[in-house]
C-alpha cells in the first residue's frame, strides 16, 4: 500500500473555533471554485482502501436525495417549539434549520454573513455539522459509509463522508474540509438565545410531506431513533453502549473524545485525559447542548449516534 | 429427464401457458366482464404501492392544499424506479406526492394485479373454470418492496433487516421480478379460461 495512502489526517476539522464561523481563519479558498480544505498530517483511522470496500453505492442515485441550493426563510410560526433545529451563527448572525426538512435534503448550501457555507445532516447517524463550501456547492453522492452521508463537491467531484469531514476519493483526496459549529438544539430553545433568527422554510422547491420524517421521530424520539437495530454494516462494531445513545464528540490531531450527552447534562462537566492531553466538555443548559475544549482551546463538536462515531473512530476515548 | 417425463410432470402440475395474444384477448375480456372488480383492487394496490414509495403518507391533517415543484424534474430518477415528485395534494389526513413516472410504474403493476385477481374472482364464482391463482397474488409482493426513503430502504426500516451491497441489489430487481411473474401469471390463468 502506498505511503499516501496512510497521510491524512484530521487536525484542522477539530481546531476551528468556537461557535461562530467568524473566527475560524477563513482562508484557504476562500473565494476558490473547489471548496476551501486543509492539508492534513496526521493519520485517519483506517486506510482509503477499507473506506472505499466498506462504502455502499448508489444506494439512491447522485442527488436523488437534493440538496437545498437556493434556501428561504421565515420566521417559523409553523414550528413546533419542541422540534430539533441546527443553529449556526455566522459573523454575528443566527439562522436555524429544521431537522425535519434536512432529513429530507441533507445539505443546504447557504450564504450567512456574507459566506458561503454548507449545512449538512445525516439522519441515519444523527450528526449536523457545517462546512465551508468556498464558491462550489455540495451535493449528496448517494452512498453510505458507516451509514453516514456521503457528500460530494460540485467543482472536484471528490467524494467526503460527512464525519470524517475528509476526502476519501477524488481530487481533493487526504485534505480536510473547513468545519464549523452547528448547535443542535430545539426551536424554542434557539429562538430565545437567538430572538432575531429566521429559520429554514418549507418552500424548499420541492415537494416532500415535511411532517413524516421516513426514520421516525425526535419530537418525540420514535422509530429508527430509538431502535437498537442498523439499516446497513459499519466498520468497527462497539457494544458498550446502545448503538443509538447520543454522545458529544470531537477528535484533533493526535485523539477522538466522546462524552455521553445524558450523563454530561446530569454532571454538567465531564473530562478525559487523553494521550496526556485533557478534554473538557461542558454542558450549556440554555441550548442543551455541550462545547468540548482541549487544553482550554474550543474544538468542533457535534452530537452522533454511538454506533457511527465507534465505527469511524474505534479507538475513541469515552466518558 | 425426457420429454415423457417432462409432460407427465406438466399434467400432475396442471401448468399450461397461453400466447401472448390470447393471454390478452382473455384478459380484456374477464377485465370487461368484471370492471368493478379490476378497478378495486388496482386501486388498493396502487394505494399501498404509493404507500411504500413514501408518495402516500399522512399529514397533521386540516385543509386542502396543493403544491407544485419544478416541473422539468418530472421523470429526473432519483433511486431504482422512483422518480422526483413534482406535485403535491394534501387533503385532510393525507397527503399525497404526484410524480409521473411512478404513478405509471405503479399504475402498470396495479392494472396486472388486477387482471390476476380478476381471473381468481372468477375462479371463485366459478370454480369449474379451475384458475386459482395463487402464484399471481404472490407476484404482486416483491414490488411493494421497492420502497426507498431518503438514504435508506424503507423495507429494511420496517424488517430491522440490515442491508448490504447485495441486498441491495436483489431489491433493485424486486419491481422487474413483480412485473416478469405477473405476466407469467396471467399467461398461466389465461390459458385455463374459455371465454
Amino acid at each position: 500500500m502506498k505511503r499516501r495512502e496512510f497521510v491524512v489526517s484530521a487536525s484542522a476539522l477539530a481546531t476551528t473555533a468556537s461557535g461562530c464561523l467568524g473566527s475560524t481563519d477563513g482562508g484557504e479558498g476562500e473565494d476558490g471554485i473547489a471548496p476551501p480544505t486543509r492539508d492534513l498530517s496526521t493519520p485517519l483511522p483506517a486506510s482509503y482502501e477499507m473506506y472505499r470496500e466498506e462504502t455502499v453505492r448508489d444506494v439512491v442515485s447522485k442527488d436523488g436525495i437534493p440538496s437545498i441550493d437556493e434556501p428561504s426563510f421565515d420566521d417559523g410560526e409553523k414550528v413546533d417549539d419542541g422540534d430539533p433545529v441546527f443553529g449556526v451563527v455566522v459573523e454575528g448572525e443566527p439562522r436555524a434549520y429544521p431537522q425535519d426538512v434536512l432529513a429530507q435534503h441533507e445539505i443546504v448550501n447557504d450564504t450567512l454573513g456574507g459566506r458561503n457555507i454548507a449545512v449538512t445532516y445525516c439522519p441515519l447517524t444523527g450528526t449536523a455539522m457545517g462546512f465551508k463550501r468556498g464558491g462550489t456547492t455540495f451535493g449528496v453522492s448517494g452512498d453510505l459509509l458507516n451509514s453516514n452521508l456521503v457528500m460530494y463537491d460540485r467543482a472536484t467531484d471528490t467524494r467526503y463522508p460527512q464525519v470524517l469531514g475528509a476526502g476519501i476519493e477524488g481530487e481533493l483526496r487526504g485534505e480536510s474540509l473547513v468545519p464549523f459549529d452547528v448547535t443542535w438544539t430545539t426551536w424554542r430553545r434557539w429562538r430565545d438565545r437567538h430572538p432575531d433568527s429566521r429559520i429554514l422554510s418549507r418552500d424548499t422547491g420541492y415537494v416532500r410531506n415535511y411532517d413524516d420524517d421516513p426514520y421516525g421521530g425526535y419530537n418525540p424520539k420514535t422509530g429508527y431513533y430509538t431502535s437498537d437495530s442498523l439499516v446497513f454494516s459499519v466498520m468497527n462494531r462497539d457494544d458498550r453502549y446502545p448503538p443509538k445513545k447520543v454522545f458529544v464528540v470531537a477528535r484533533d490531531a493526535e485523539n477522538s473524545v466522546a462524552f455521553d450527552k445524558k450523563r454530561l447534562r446530569n454532571e454538567e462537566e465531564l473530562s478525559v485525559v487523553a494521550g496526556g492531553t485533557e478534554y473538557v466538555a461542558t454542558y450549556e443548559d440554555g441550548l442543551g447542548t455541550a462545547t468540548v475544549e482541549r487544553d482550554g482551546e474550543p474544538l468542533t463538536s457535534f452530537d452522533a449516534m454511538w454506533f457511527a462515531w465507534a465505527a469511524f473512530y474505534p479507538d475513541t476515548y469515552v466518558e | 429427464m425426457s420429454s415423457n417425463s417432462n409432460s407427465s410432470l406438466r399434467e400432475r402440475l396442471n401448468v399450461g401457458f397461453a400466447p401472448p395474444r390470447e393471454t390478452a384477448s382473455r384478459t380484456r375480456t374477464v377485465v370487461t366482464d368484471n370492471p368493478r372488480v379490476f378497478v378495486a383492487v388496482s386501486l388498493a394496490y396502487l394505494t399501498a404501492y404509493l404507500f411504500v414509495i413514501g408518495d402516500l403518507s399522512l399529514a397533521p391533517g386540516g385543509g386542502f392544499t396543493v403544491g407544485v415543484a419544478d416541473l422539468s424534474n418530472a421523470f429526473r430518477r432519483t433511486s431504482g424506479f422512483y422518480f422526483e415528485p413534482v406535485a403535491s395534494v394534501a387533503a385532510g389526513r393525507f397527503y399525497l406526492l404526484l410524480s409521473p413516472g411512478n404513478l405509471l410504474i405503479g399504475g402498470s403493476v396495479a392494472a396486472l394485479v388486477g387482471a390476476n385477481l380478476v381471473f381468481s374472482y372468477v375462479s371463485i364464482r366459478e370454480p369449474a373454470c379451475e384458475t386459482h391463482n395463487r402464484v399471481g397474488m404472490l407476484s404482486a409482493v416483491p414490488a411493494l418492496t421497492a420502497g426507498t426513503a431518503c438514504c435508506a430502504p424503507t423495507v429494511f426500516l420496517a424488517l430491522g433487516v440490515q442491508a448490504s451491497a447485495g441486498l441491495l441489489a436483489v431489491q433493485s430487481l424486486a419491481l422487474p421480478f413483480s412485473v416478469a411473474l405477473l405476466l407469467v401469471s396471467l399467461s398461466m390463468v389465461a390459458s385455463r379460461v374459455t371465454v
